[in-house]
């Protein structure tokens, strides 16, 4: 004991008072040794309470992170089923683009069609026209030389017309020939048969290829149902490969109507035409 | 109206018409005929043509001598001129070229050919 506490009067008179003093030592000491270990634990507790801020902290940093990437994902979804949509329209899209490059190819196919029928159907029309422009035979004759010349590309060719008794071709034009053509009797060669048959040959071959024992075209020329002459083709200029249907039209067309042509020009000049028919004064409707 | 014109010289009527008809696929194109190359000249001095097709053998004046006076007159000197010529008129094409053609056909002519080389010369889609 502290000698100081020995001999304080309190503990000199009274050994129960000291007693007293002990136990109250020993509970200070208790109460010391309470509040530091109390101080201790304290501060472990708010050591452990910093550490779980800065943990709580480094969580919500980390879930803000996560946050944000789950975001990121949410996006490349997103872009992707965009990019998913946008491959589904290109091929949407190629594929009308290629429906309408196979209409463009369809149309200008029909449209080339039309032209070419339309240029077929216009030099009907002039052929047809041309043939039928001059009551002159020998401008006919020229008319029907230039048809074969321009339009179908004769290198060679010759028109003959039978006679009264019909019995020999006589040739009235041609064209290309090395020499004039020679009178044929009707039963002679390919145009003899054309003549007697009345039937025409075109070749399905290469036009330029034709020779007088075998010309590209023969065409029985008909008058009222008869046949009146034969127009020969022997064969084409060098760029004429082949004939086109346009060319078949145009045989057929100088068949029908060449030797009508050349018979109103024969007959127009043989004798003024008069257009007023005689009979008109008594015709109805006639002054 | 038109916004071209076209000068046809060419004294075959068969021809000519032809050529007519297929110059009428030819949006906006007037078309003038001529029978020979006095007569061309003639249309010429009249009026100015954006394009001339021309035949090379003509009476009067032939398609050659057509060119020569169109190229050295300088209202027409640069109008383009198509001449058509036959397959055995090489010469005759070639001098015209020389001559001043810029461009020919030959016969027998095509009416689909006529018409994308005047749309080629005048610049026609």
């Amino acid at each position: 004991m502290d000698p100081e506490r020995k001999s304080h009067p309190k503990y000199l008179g009274d050994a129960a008072g000291a007693a007293r003093d002990d136990d109250e030592a020993q509970g200070d000491e208790f109460l010391r040794r309470f509040f530091r270990k109390g101080a201790r634990i304290m501060r472990a507790l708010l050591r452990e309470r910093d550490e779980l801020r800065r943990r709580v902290v480094a969580l919500e940093e980390e879930n803000v992170l996560l946050r944000a990437r789950l975001g990121d994902d949410a996006s490349v979804d997103d872009l992707q089923r965009r990019i998913d949509e946008l491959e589904q329209a290109r091929r949407d899209a190629s594929r009308r683009i290629s429906d309408a490059e196979e209409l463009r190819v369809r149309h200008e196919a029909d449209a080339a069609r039309a032209e070419a029928d339309l240029a077929g159907l216009a030099s009907l029309y002039v052929a047809t026209y041309q043939l039928h422009a001059s009551l002159e035979p020998g401008e006919v004759l020229r008319h029907i030389a230039e048809l074969a010349e321009q339009f179908l590309g004769a290198r060679s060719f010759a028109l003959y017309v039978a006679d009264d008794a019909g019995r020999r071709l006589l040739p009235l034009a041609s064209g290309g020939l090395a020499e004039g053509p020679e009178p044929l009797q009707v039963d002679e060669g390919p145009v003899g048969l054309a003549y007697l048959t009345g039937v025409a040959a075109v070749t399905a071959g290469d036009p330029r290829d034709g020779s007088a024992e075998r010309p590209a075209a023969v065409i029985p020329l008909q008058l009222q149902g008869a046949v009146r002459g034969v127009f020969v083709l022997y064969r084409t200029l060098a760029q004429k490969e082949t004939f086109s249907p346009g060319d078949r039209e145009l045989l057929r067309l100088l068949g029908d109507q060449a030797m009508p042509a050349l018979a109103a020009a024969r007959l127009y000049a043989d004798r003024t035409l008069d257009l007023v028919p005689p009979d008109y004064a008594r015709a109805p409707g006639g002054a | 109206m038109a916004d071209y014109s076209c000068l046809v010289v060419e004294d075959s009527p068969v021809m000519r018409q032809l050529l007519v008809f297929a110059l009428a696929r030819v949006r906006n194109l007037r078309v003038v005929e001529a029978d020979d190359g006095v007569d061309g000249l003639r249309k010429l001095a009249a009026t100015r043509f954006d394009i001339v097709i021309t035949d090379i053998n003509m009476p009067v004046m032939d398609g050659l001598k057509l060119v020569r006076r169109i190229r050295s007159d300088p209202t027409h000197k640069d109008t383009p001129v198509i001449i058509i010529t036959t397959e055995g008129s090489q010469e005759d094409r070639q001098r015209a070229l020389q001559l001043g053609a810029n461009a020919y056909i030959t016969k027998p002519i095509q009416a689909p050919q006529v018409i994308a080389k005047v749309k080629e010369l005048l610049h026609i889609e």
